[in-house]
């Protein structure tokens, strides 16, 4: 929803941008070529950056699901070749269990 | 307080954005041959006087390249490789040893022979 | 200038010890990820680390030297130099192309092992609307702020190119640190079946990728700081704006098929 209401405007305002621009400036493309690509990037690109963050931010975590022994999950065919071998790189005591399950009790 | 945005927005675009760096002149680079040095700057020195084959790169074409007129390869040294392309279409060059002074015959029957010339340096 | 170069419009390159230097760091870079997975020592890795970046360090100080400094790239040269990093960027499009085969191979017809779905049982994916929606817009951005500092150099305009350039590098920054913060938050870990290894995998690649052409930009900015282009010539830029722009098309993939379909 957020995606295509932000990509509407993107597109609305790059056309606007264009048209404006095409009918001032684009008379020379090798000096000032600059200035198409500086609109979109400032009026364009900057708003859109700022509309995600607003939504990354403003968005619910999701809830953490219960603990199933699957043993299709957390494989330890062979063990890291770090620590004591047993979590992986990026390991997220809160989000990520272990094969016994997660190591904090209470969610 | 939506149409005074848009109509900012739109006055901006118009304006174009030099406006905002009216404040400090932009530091504009140096021209493309004065910042070339070397060999490069050679080549595009002769281009600028006109020469637009500064390194010899083009493929001669024969004139008639017979016996008593062979076509003529410059070379800075004593020997030059020569590649024939013996028929308009054909499919592989052949490469041949030209060596000062003496005349040679491709197998197609065309004559080189080998003449002075200068480098470009 | 010395006659050794000149009579002719190509580059024969001096005599150089980056190649050997180059192998031999491959060398122990591959033997050092042997030896750390499986005798857990990682001496022999670090060391081709430091072998790998003196390496590129002097052998593109080398080609910076002959090309500004001493000239030696003419039009011929130039046009090879095109050749070899469009020949490079493919050969970077079927690595990766082969990490989505891994991945449409187990996706396209999940196993019992996994619940015979996509994804697997007992996966919470990300969400791609938040995070990866942002990094999205994020890499497209980028892709318009380095095509703003082409045109500003084409313009000679060296201010322009600075600002967007430094840009540019912000939004490759602040991407990597935003997937750095997904990577830790992630409810998933490479273990978790063949989902995991094939997200992290993919995005893995990708993300190294990343901080690869950050790293390039910002040479360029460094060397557009110190004037080493000019508006005819720059193709050390050009070079990193196309391999920049291949960053961003790969995301595009990652993100529509592996983060949107995938998830």
């Amino acid at each position: 929803m957020a995606a295509s209401l932000s990509s509407l405007v993107r597109r609305t305002i790059t056309t606007a941008v264009r048209n404006a621009s095409s009918s001032g400036g684009g008379a020379h493309a090798h000096d000032g070529g600059y200035k198409q690509w500086k609109m979109v990037s400032i009026l364009v690109a900057m708003p859109a950056i700022a509309l995600c963050m607003a939504n990354a931010i403003l968005s619910e975590h999701e809830h953490r699901p219960d603990f199933v022994a699957y043993e299709h999950l957390r494989l330890r065919n062979k063990r890291f070749p770090w620590g004591d071998g047993k979590k992986s790189l990026f390991h997220n005591t809160h989000s990520n269990a272990l094969p016994e399950g997660y190591e904090d009790e209470e969610h | 307080m939506a149409a005074l945005i848009i109509r900012s927005l739109s006055q901006t675009t118009r304006r174009g954005v030099q406006v905002t760096s009216v404040r400090f002149a932009n530091k504009m680079m140096a021209d493309p041959l004065e910042h070339a040095t070397g060999l490069e700057k050679q080549e595009l020195m002769a281009k600028a006087a006109g020469n637009d084959n500064p390194f010899d790169m083009r493929v001669y074409k024969r004139i008639s390249g017979d016996q008593t007129n062979p076509t003529v390869v410059p070379s800075f040294y004593e020997k030059r490789l020569v590649g024939c392309i013996c028929e308009e279409d054909a499919t592989c060059i052949n490469w041949m040893w030209l060596e000062k002074g003496d005349k040679k015959r491709c197998e197609c029957g065309y004559w080189f022979q080998l003449a002075d010339a200068k480098p470009m340096v | 200038m010395s006659s050794s170069h000149g009579h002719h419009a190509y580059h024969l390159v001096d005599m150089s010890p980056w190649p050997l230097t180059g192998s031999v760091s491959a060398m122990m870079l591959t033997t050092g990820l042997v030896k750390w997975f499986h005798q857990f020592n990682m001496d022999l890795l670090l060391l081709s680390f430091l072998a790998t970046i003196l390496t590129m360090i002097q052998w593109w100080r080398d080609v910076t030297r002959e090309g500004t400094y001493q000239g030696l790239h003419t039009q011929v040269v130039m046009k090879g130099l095109r050749w070899g990093m469009i020949l490079f960027i493919v050969s970077e499009v079927l690595f990766f192309f082969s990490f989505f085969w891994a991945f449409f191979h187990s996706s396209l017809s999940p196993t019992i092992e996994i619940g015979m779905c996509w994804p697997p049982v007992g996966i919470q994916p990300f969400n791609p609307f938040q995070i990866p929606l942002l990094n999205t817009t994020i890499l497209l951005s980028s892709g318009a702020t380095v095509t703003w500092a082409h045109h500003a150099i084409t313009s000679s305009n060296h201010s322009e190119a600075i600002q967007s350039l430094a840009l540019t590098i912000f939004l490759g920054l602040y991407f990597s640190a935003l997937q750095a913060f997904e990577y830790a938050e992630a409810s998933f870990t490479i273990a978790d079946s063949v989902y995991g290894s094939t997200f992290f995998v993919a995005t893995g690649f990708h993300g190294l990728h990343v901080i690869i052409g950050t790293s390039f930009l910002a040479v360029c900015f460094y060397r557009l700081y110190k004037c080493h282009f000019s508006s005819d010539h720059h193709f050390g830029f050009e070079a990193a704006a196309w391999y920049w722009h291949f960053v961003d098309v790969v995301w595009l993939f990652l993100y529509i098929f592996i983060y949107w379909w995938g998830g």
